[in-house]
């Protein structure tokens, strides 16, 4: 056998892996070589050096402690998704409903503005407030009550975003109101 | 007999989150004692193997069908003690009057150097090397592991020898301090 072919079993030998025919010949060649010797101190001093690097005892385990992460990252996500029984509403029904609030606010919006009247259009004749933009009385007073409706939910909300609109559409239903009372009691927008 | 790292993967994906407990028992050791040696502290590399395993959790669908968990949750850690290493020279530098001095990588009590060559180890070889000595299994169970023979463990570890005392040579380390 080679010097290399000996070399090649150092790693064995270290780990006590040779069987005791191979260990006593690469031991017989050992003593005989001083190269081949030195490889083997080498190598046995990294094997050492190795087994003291991963022999640091390891505080705790991490088993618990990344099962519970993963179900609290896990958690995170289908709760935006469904409401468990009993616990607190998720903000999603909320953001939903926050949308439709504000496509009814925005066509209340749009239909007091034409009521009241765009600049382009302020010298025409302007209809009743329940004849208003084109849309019905009807609607107009459901468009009112959705608001009314939202306005309640969000009141209850402790979100800042939801208290922001909330003080939003307020306002709207406010304007809203204005407007009719004044079209009813005369002081509305001036028709000509 | 449990099941193989594969079967556990394929598992997690069809939503069994719990088979993934099994990977975690199975690794936790090396790759923790893989990061505390290359880390020095024993929370901060506690803390870099819980995020490793919680996001190779999430990025599962992201490993390669038939690849092997192992090296790629080890690349995995890699990255997040990096990212640990990076948070702690911004730390350094920000903390001037030296209140908040995070220890540096070099002062800590560890075989750093070891760990940064094991580190520098190709795929094969450092898997191989982090499951023997980090992990403390026998060359047979990491054999079994892998699914691999004693002999090619064996032939690995060898390989890994001879690149870890090149990395290791005086002379080298002088290079190294010479491009710094």
């Amino acid at each position: 056998m080679t010097c290399q072919a000996y070399r090649n079993q150092l790693v064995s030998y270290v780990e006590e892996l040779l069987d005791a025919a191979a260990a006593q010949d690469l031991e017989v060649h050992l003593r005989a070589c001083a190269d081949c010797r030195g490889e083997e101190v080498a190598t046995r001093q990294l094997h050492e050096r190795l087994l003291q690097a991963g022999a640091q005892p390891i505080r705790g385990v991490v088993e618990q402690r990344v099962m519970d992460e993963i179900c609290s990252r896990r958690a995170d996500r289908p709760a935006k998704l469904s409401v468990a029984a009993g616990a607190r509403p998720s903000r999603r029904p909320m953001t939903m409903l926050l949308v439709v609030a504000a496509s009814v606010a925005i066509c209340v919006g749009a239909a007091l503005f034409a009521w009241m009247g765009g600049p382009s259009d302020r010298s025409s004749v302007h209809p009743a407030p329940n004849q208003i933009a084109g849309l019905e009385p009807e609607k107009i007073r459901q468009a009112r009550a959705q608001l009314a409706a939202a306005l309640d939910v969000l009141a209850a909300a402790d979100g800042g975003d939801e208290t922001v609109f909330a003080q939003g559409v307020q306002t709207c239903l406010s304007e809203y109101d204005n407007q009719v009372a004044k079209a009813r009691g005369g002081t509305g927008p001036q028709r000509n | 007999m449990e099941p193989s790292d594969e079967r556990c993967v394929e598992q997690c994906l069809n939503g069994h989150a719990d088979e993934y407990r099994l990977l975690v028992r199975r690794y936790e050791r090396p790759i923790t004692s893989y990061l505390q040696s290359r880390m020095g502290d024993a929370e901060a590399a506690a803390e870099a193997a819980q995020e490793a395993f919680v996001r190779a959790y999430f990025r599962l669908d992201r490993l390669r069908r038939g690849a092997a968990f192992f090296p790629w949750l080890v690349s995995i850690a890699h990255r997040v003690m990096l990212e640990t290493f990076r948070r702690r020279r911004q730390v350094t530098s920000l903390a001037a009057a030296g209140e908040l001095v995070a220890p540096a990588e070099d002062d800590m009590q560890n075989d750093g150097e070891l760990a940064k060559a094991v580190a520098r180890l190709p795929d094969v070889y450092r898997e191989t090397t982090i499951l023997r000595y980090f992990g403390g299994l026998s060359c047979a169970e990491v054999g079994e592991r892998l699914d691999i023979p004693l002999g090619t463990v064996t032939k690995r570890l060898s390989r890994a020898y001879a690149l870890l005392r090149d990395a290791l040579t005086p002379a080298d380390k002088n290079e190294d301090e010479v491009r710094r």
